[in-house]
C-alpha cells in the first residue's frame, strides 16, 4: 500500500514531480559530466604521457649465451605484448674510416634486425638502409668524422685482434633515441655519443661468436663501464589494454615486467621506461583534477540548491497531502513509508535522468576531445573508473535528496497536525551567518589567505623542470572563501538595498512596466529575502561561467605564449649536424605564410671562466621582427633596484625594455646579453666585460674574445634551458670562424592553418635535400599535453558554458514558476479585482527584471574578480608567467547572448504558466 | 455619509445558468440550470450546503468563470459576448470583490490595498490616494492605514477588504463568505458597515453565507441545492 501510495504521489502531480526531477537532474548531470571529463582527460593525458616513451620494456639478459630468439619467441607469446625485437649491444673501443686521419673515440654497437627500425620509432634512418652486410651511423659521428654513405669504416672490440671493416650504408638520427641506453644495472646507464646499427644475422654470424668467449673472462683493456656483449629483448606492449588511471597503469606494467621476468627466472631482468612517465601522469593527473573540480563543484554546488528549491516546492504540497493522510488515521511509521519511498523514488529517477544528461552534456561540449574515450565497445573502456564515477554520482543524488527532500517532510511529521494543515506563516529571525558576519569573515580570510600566500612566495612550481608541476588544495583557499564570502555578502547587500529602495523600485517600475510596475516595485523590495536569494544564486552560477570563460582564454593564450618562448617564434627549422647551413638560406624559408627569417648561431662548447656554456648569436634586427620579445624578458639592469637585487640575491629587478636592450647589442658589435642568474653568480653588472673562449674550428684551437656586458634578461626566446649568453651574431661567427647557423626562426602571418602549412610545405621541400627538423607551436602544445601546463580546457569550459546558461535560465524559470505557484490567491485576486493577463505579466517580467538584470551586473563583476584570482594563483605554473587576464570578446558575447536568451524563454514559458492559470481555481479554498 | 459614488446599481439576470466539470472521466454538474433575477440595489442573500454550488453561482455572476450552458446578464448585458480583457475591465470598473479570505496582497500596506483597483484604472496618485484614505476612513481604519496586512486583525482586514471592494466607482459587490472566518461579534460589525455602505450607494450587493443571521439582512434568501434554486427563490420579490 505504501508503495502504491507513493507511486501515486509521485505520479500526480507531473509537474511538480517534473521539477523536482529536472532540478535533480541537473546537479547530478553537471557533477557526474565533470567526473566523465575528469576520466577521459585523465586516460587522454595518460595516453600523451605515453606517447613520448618510444620503448616500452627492455628485458636484459643477466646469464651468457642465451638464445635470444627463443626469449623473443616466448615473450612475444605473452598477453598484453604486440611485439618483441632482439637488441644485442657491444662496445667497440674505436671506429675510424678507412683512409681517413680523423681521431675516433669509443662507441656503441647495436645489432637489430631489419624490422626494428618499423617496431620502434626510436632511429630516424635520414639516409640510406641497413643491409645485411653494412653499417648504419649516427649522424654525430658522420659529422666528426666526416663519414658518408659508401666510406668504409674499421670498428675495433676490446679483445679482439682484428678490427672489423663494414661499408656504411646510412646514417640514423638518434635525437630521440635515449632509451637505447638504459641497461640492467643504473651504474651502465650512460648515453654514448657514437652508435652504428648492424643487420642482427650478420652480428650473430661474424662477431657474436668471438665476443661471447670474452665474456666470462673480460679483458683488460676493455674501459670500466663498456659493455662486452649484452643481450636484449625490446618489448612493445599493447596499451589499449592499460587501465586509465595512471597509478593503476603502472601497476600493470610492473606486473606484466614481473611475468616477463617469471618466464625466464634468474636469466632475465627487465627496466620499464613507462614508470617514469605514469609518475609524471599521476602527478599531473591528480593536480588536473583538482583544477577541474574546484572549476566544476561550485556550478554543482548552484545546481544543487536550485534542486534543493524545487524539493522545497515539493515538500510544501507533500507536506499538506500527509497531514491529511494523518488527520484520516495514517500512522507514523506508515506516514515515514511513504516518505522514505517517494524520495526514492524521486532520487533514482532524479539521478538516473542525471547520469544520461551528464553523458549527453559531456559528449555535446567535449564530444571532440573525449567522445572516443566514451565509447563502451571500444576495446580497452575502464568499465571499473566509469562505474566509479558513476556510482558517486548517484550517490550525491541520492544524498541531495535525502538531504533536500526527506528530512524536511520527516521532520515535519513531529509538527502538530492543525499545524500543517495551516498554510504556515513562520516569523524567522534573521539566518546564523547574517547575525554572526559570515560573509565578511570569510572575505578576510581569503584576503588573509592570499597575503600569506603571496609574502611567502607564493604557489611556485619546482625549479627543477623535470618535476611536474603539483596542485594542492591549499592553492583554492583564498578562493573559495572568496566565492563563499561572496555568494553571502551579496545575499545581504541586495536585500538590504533592495529593501530600502522600495520607493524608488516603485517609481521606476511604473515608469518601465507601467501602473502594474508600482506594485511590482513594491513587491520586489517587500520580498527582497526570496528574490536575494534567487539573485544569489544566479548571479554567481554566470559569474563561475564567466571567469572560466576569462580563465580559459588566459590560460589558452598563455599556452601559446609559452610556446612561442619555447620554440622562440611561430616555427623552427633546424638542419640536421650533418648539413650545416648558412644564414644564406634564410631567404629559402620565405616560403607563402612567412613574413620573417631570422638565423640564430649557437655554441655549445664555449668557455666561460672554468665552465662550459652554451652562448647564442642573434642578428638583432631580423631577430627583434621575428622572435616572441615582450618586454618582460628584459630588466632594466642599470638600474640600482636591480643592481641591489643581484646582491641581495632576490628577484626584485627594475623593469627593462626590450628596444633599450636590443639597441644596446646592436650598437656594441662585441657586445653580450647575459642572464640576471648568470649575472648573480658571476658577479656582473652591466658595463662589464666578459672574457669568453671560442672553439675555432678552422685551427682547432679556442681563442680568446672580450665581450662587453650591454644588458641583463630574465628569459630569452628558444632558451627554456640551456641559454645564459647571447652575442651579436657577426661577432660570434668573426671570432669562431664557424658560419654554420644552428637553426632558423620563422614568423608566420598568423592566420589560422598557417603555422601548419608552412611547417608541411618545408618538411616536403626539405625532404629529399637534406634531414631538418621543423618544430612549431602547434608541435610543442602538443607535445606538453600530459601536463598542467597544456591542459586542453575548451571542454571543460564549453560544459560550464553550457551548465551557466542552462542554470540561469532554470534557476530564473523555476524561481519565477515557485512565484507564481507561492501567489496563486494573489494573482487570482488581482484578476478578480480587475488586472488583465498584460498587467500580470508585467507584473511577472518585473520580477525577472530584476532577477535577470542584478544578476548580469553582479555575475560580470564577481566573474571578473574570480578570474583574476585565479590567474593570479596559477599562473605562475607558465614558463612566462601571466601578467594579467585575456579578455575573450567573443565568447563574453555569446555567453551573454545565450544567458539573456535564456532567461528571456525562462519569462515567456513562466508567463505562459500564467495565462493557463484559472482565476477560480487560485482563489479557491484549498 | 460621504456621497463618493454615483448612485444605483445593476441588476442581474440568469437565464438557465449551468457549470459542469470533467473530473476524470465523471462530469460533475455543479449547476443545474439556475434562473434567478436580482433588482438593482438589492441585497440577495445565497445559503445552501457545502458543494451546493454557490460560489460556483457567484464566479459566475461576476465573470470570474464561463458557463457551460446559460447566460448570465449584466443589466441586459450578456457576459459571455465579453472577452477576457474586457471582463476584467468590468469588473475592475463596476465590480467590487470581497472574499472570505479577504484576500489583500500582503505586501502592500492597508491604504495600498484600497488603491490597487484605481491604480489598475490609472486614476492619478494624488486623487486615489485621497479616496483611499476616505474609504478607510468609511471603514473606521484610517489609523491602520500604513500597516501590513499581517499587521491587522480578521476583522480589520475584511474592512479593508470592503474598502477595496469599494475603490472604484463598484455598481454591484459580489461577496464570497465575507465572514466566514470571522468570530460572531466582528461578523455583526462587518456585515452592518457593509451593508450600510451598500444600501447608501444603491448597489447590489450578493452574497454567499452559511450564516442565517448574515443571511437576516437580506432583502432575499435564495437557496441552493444541488446544483438549483429551490422552488419559489429565482424572482425577486
Amino acid at each position: 500500500m505504501t508503495l502504491a501510495y507513493a507511486w501515486r504521489l509521485v505520479t500526480r502531480n507531473l509537474r511538480r514531480t517534473a521539477t523536482y526531477l529536472f532540478g535533480l537532474a541537473l546537479a547530478v548531470g553537471l557533477f557526474s559530466g565533470i567526473l566523465f571529463f575528469v576520466d577521459a582527460t585523465a586516460r587522454q593525458m595518460t595516453a600523451t604521457a605515453l606517447a613520448s616513451v618510444q620503448l616500452d620494456l627492455v628485458a636484459h639478459a643477466v646469464t651468457p649465451n642465451m638464445d635470444l630468439s627463443a626469449v623473443v619467441t616466448k615473450l612475444a607469446s605473452q598477453r598484453g605484448i604486440l611485439a618483441v625485437e632482439p637488441v644485442t649491444v657491444a662496445d667497440f673501443t674505436s671506429a675510424v674510416k678507412v683512409s681517413g686521419a680523423q681521431p675516433s673515440p669509443a662507441g656503441r654497437l647495436f645489432a637489430v634486425n631489419l624490422s626494428y627500425f618499423q617496431t620502434f620509432d626510436l632511429v630516424q634512418v635520414t639516409e640510406g638502409h641497413l643491409d645485411s652486410v653494412g653499417v648504419m651511423v649516427c649522424e654525430e659521428m658522420a659529422i666528426a668524422q666526416g663519414l658518408r654513405v659508401g666510406d668504409t669504416i674499421q670498428l675495433t672490440f676490446a679483445g679482439l685482434d682484428r678490427p672489423i671493416s663494414l661499408p656504411i650504408t646510412g646514417i640514423v638520427n638518434m635525437s630521440n633515441a635515449d632509451a637505447l641506453f638504459a641497461t640492467s644495472t643504473e651504474a651502465e646507464n650512460a648515453i654514448v655519443a657514437n652508435l652504428v646499427f648492424v643487420d642482427s644475422g650478420w652480428f650473430i654470424t661474424n662477431l657474436q661468436p668471438k665476443l661471447e668467449p670474452l665474456v666470462s673472462n673480460p679483458p683488460v683493456s676493455l674501459p670500466v663501464g663498456s659493455i662486452l656483449l649484452d643481450q636484449q629483448a625490446h618489448v612493445r606492449i599493447d596499451r589499449s589494454q592499460l587501465p586509465a588511471n595512471p597509478t593503476r597503469a603502472a601497476l600493470f606494467t610492473a606486473a606484466l615486467r614481473r611475468e616477463l621476468e617469471r618466464q625466464f627466472p634468474g636469466r632475465l631482468k627487465a627496466t620499464d621506461n613507462l614508470s617514469g612517465a605514469f609518475r609524471n601522469a599521476s602527478a599531473d593527473v591528480l593536480s588536473a583534477k583538482i583544477l577541474f573540480i574546484f572549476l566544476g563543484l561550485p556550478g554543482v554546488a548552484l545546481a544543487a540548491y536550485l534542486a534543493k528549491f524545487a524539493a522545497e516546492l515539493f515538500a510544501e504540497a507533500q507536506r499538506r497531502e500527509l497531514s491529511l493522510l494523518r488527520t484520516r488515521g495514517a500512522t507514523p511509521s506508515q506516514m515515514a513509508g511513504i516518505i522514505a519511498v517517494t524520495s526514492t523514488f524521486l532520487a533514482t529517477g532524479g539521478s538516473v535522468l542525471g547520469l544520461f544528461f551528464g553523458l549527453l552534456l559531456l559528449l555535446v561540449s567535449a564530444g571532440r576531445q573525449v567522445g572516443g574515450m566514451l565509447n563502451p565497445f571500444a576495446p580497452g573502456f575502464d568499465w571499473g573508473l566509469f562505474a566509479n564515477s558513476a556510482g558517486l554520482a548517484f550517490l550525491a543524488g541520492l544524498g541531495l535528496t535525502f538531504f533536500a527532500a526527506f528530512i524536511p517532510s520527516f521532520s515535519a511529521l513531529r509538527s502538530e497536525i492543525t499545524q500543517e494543515r495551516r498554510t504556515a506563516r513562520r516569523m524567522e529571525p534573521a539566518p546564523f551567518w547574517k547575525r554572526m558576519y559570515l560573509d565578511v569573515i570569510l572575505l578576510a580570510s581569503a584576503g588573509i589567505v592570499l597575503i600569506v600566500m603571496q609574502l611567502s612566495g607564493g604557489f611556485k612550481p619546482s625549479a627543477n623542470e623535470a618535476v611536474t608541476v603539483q596542485l594542492s588544495f591549499y592553492v583554492f583557499l583564498a578562493p573559495f572563501f572568496a566565492w563563499v564570502g561572496l555568494i553571502l555578502l551579496t545575499l545581504r547587500l541586495v536585500e538590504t538595498g533592495l529593501k530600502a529602495s522600495a520607493a524608488g523600485l516603485a517609481a521606476g517600475f511604473r515608469r518601465l512596466f507601467g501602473e502594474i510596475g508600482e506594485v511590482a516595485g513594491k513587491s520586489v523590495a517587500r520580498h527582497a529575502r526570496r528574490i536575494s536569494a534567487a539573485i544569489a544564486v544566479i548571479a554567481l552560477t554566470l559569474s563561475f561561467g564567466i571567469s572560466l570563460v576569462f580563465f580559459q582564454q588566459t590560460y589558452t593564450t598563455e599556452k601559446q605564449l609559452d610556446a612561442q618562448y619555447v620554440v622562440g617564434s611561430d616555427i623552427r627549422f633546424t638542419p640536421a649536424l650533418n648539413t650545416p647551413q648558412s644564414a644564406e638560406i634564410a631567404a629559402q624559408l620565405q616560403v607563402s605564410g612567412v613574413t620573417g627569417v631570422t638565423a640564430v648561431a649557437r655554441d655549445t662548447h664555449v668557455l666561460i671562466g672554468s665552465e662550459k656554456d652554451v652562448v647564442y648569436g642573434i642578428d638583432v634586427a631580423s631577430f627583434r621582427q621575428v622572435a616572441y620579445l615582450p618586454d618582460s624578458f628584459f630588466v632594466n639592469g642599470s638600474a640600482k633596484q636591480t643592481i641591489d637585487a643581484l646582491t641581495n640575491h632576490t628577484t626584485h629587478y627594475a623593469p627593462g625594455s626590450t628596444r633599450q636592450v636590443l639597441d644596446a647589442l646592436a650598437s656594441t658589435p662585441n657586445g653580450i646579453i647575459i642572464s640576471v642568474e648568470r649575472a648573480e653568480m658571476y658577479n656582473i653588472l652591466v658595463g662589464d666585460p666578459l672574457l669568453m673562449r671560442l672553439y675555432n674550428r678552422t685551427t682547432n684551437t679556442y681563442i680568446d674574445v672580450t665581450a662587453k656586458v650591454v644588458g641583463m634578461f630574465v628569459y630569452f626566446p628558444t632558451s627554456a634551458y640551456d641559454s645564459d649568453f647571447v652575442l651579436n651574431r657577426d661577432f660570434m661567427t668573426g671570432s669562431s670562424g664557424n658560419p654554420t647557423m644552428d637553426f632558423f626562426l620563422l614568423q608566420t602571418d598568423r592566420r589560422p592553418g598557417t603555422i601548419t602549412q608552412v611547417s608541411d610545405a618545408l618538411a616536403a621541400q626539405y625532404r629529399k635535400i637534406m634531414p631538418v627538423r621543423i618544430q612549431n607551436t602547434q608541435t610543442v602544445i602538443k607535445a606538453e599535453e600530459s601536463s598542467l601546463t597544456s591542459l586542453n580546457m575548451g571542454g571543460l569550459g564549453r560544459m560550464e558554458q553550457v551548465y551557466t546558461v542552462l542554470v540561469t535560465s532554470v534557476g530564473l524559470a523555476i524561481f519565477l514558476l515557485a512565484m507564481i505557484n507561492e501567489r496563486q490567491r494573489e494573482f487570482g485576486a488581482m484578476r478578480a479585482l480587475g488586472a488583465n493577463l498584460g498587467h500580470l505579466r508585467r507584473f511577472l517580467f518585473s520580477e525577472a527584471f530584476t532577477i535577470g538584470g542584478l544578476s548580469l551586473v553582479i555575475g560580470a563583476g564577481v566573474g571578473v574578480l574570480l578570474a583574476r584570482m585565479l590567474v593570479m594563483l596559477l599562473g605562475i605554473i607558465f614558463t612566462i608567467p601571466a601578467q594579467g587576464l585575456s579578455w575573450p570578446g567573443l565568447e563574453l558575447l555569446v555567453l551573454a547572448g545565450f544567458v539573456l536568451a535564456g532567461m528571456i524563454i525562462s519569462s515567456l514559458i513562466s508567463a505562459r504558466r500564467l495565462a493557463s492559470m484559472k482565476v477560480v481555481e487560485a482563489l479557491r479554498e484549498l | 455619509m460621504c456621497d463618493i459614488f454615483p448612485r444605483g446599481g445593476f441588476s442581474l439576470q440568469t437565464i438557465d445558468l449551468r457549470r459542469e466539470y470533467r473530473l476524470g472521466r465523471e462530469t460533475i454538474a455543479a449547476l443545474g440550470g439556475v434562473d434567478l433575477s436580482i433588482n438593482k440595489g438589492e441585497f440577495v442573500a445565497i445559503m445552501g450546503p457545502s458543494g451546493c454550488g454557490k460560489s460556483t453561482l457567484l464566479n459566475l455572476l461576476g465573470g470570474l468563470d464561463q458557463p457551460t450552458a446559460g447566460k448570465v446578464l449584466l443589466d441586459g448585458h450578456d457576459l459571455s459576448v465579453y472577452s477576457e480583457e474586457e471582463l476584467a475591465s468590468l469588473r475592475r470598473e463596476k465590480m467590487g470583490f470581497i472574499f472570505q479570505r479577504h484576500d489583500l496582497f500582503p505586501v502592500l500596506t492597508a491604504l495600498e490595498n484600497v488603491e490597487f483597483p484605481m491604480l489598475l484604472d490609472k486614476t492619478p496618485l494624488k486623487e486615489r490616494r485621497r479616496r483611499a484614505d476616505e474609504l478607510l476612513d468609511l471603514v473606521g481604519l484610517s489609523d491602520k492605514s500604513g500597516h501590513l496586512p499581517d499587521e491587522l486583525s480578521g476583522g480589520e482586514q475584511q474592512r479593508v477588504g470592503i474598502a477595496r471592494a469599494l475603490a472604484n466607482a463598484a455598481q454591484i459587490l459580489l461577496a464570497d463568505e465575507p465572514t466566514g472566518n470571522l468570530d460572531s461579534a466582528t461578523s455583526a460589525e462587518i456585515i452592518d458597515a457593509l451593508v450600510a455602505l451598500a444600501r447608501a450607494r444603491g448597489l447590489t450587493l450578493v452574497m454567499v453565507t452559511h450564516d442565517p443571521e448574515v443571511a437576516a439582512h437580506a432583502d432575499r434568501i435564495l437557496q441552493l441545492k444541488d446544483g438549483r434554486l429551490q422552488a419559489g427563490n429565482g424572482d425577486s420579490k
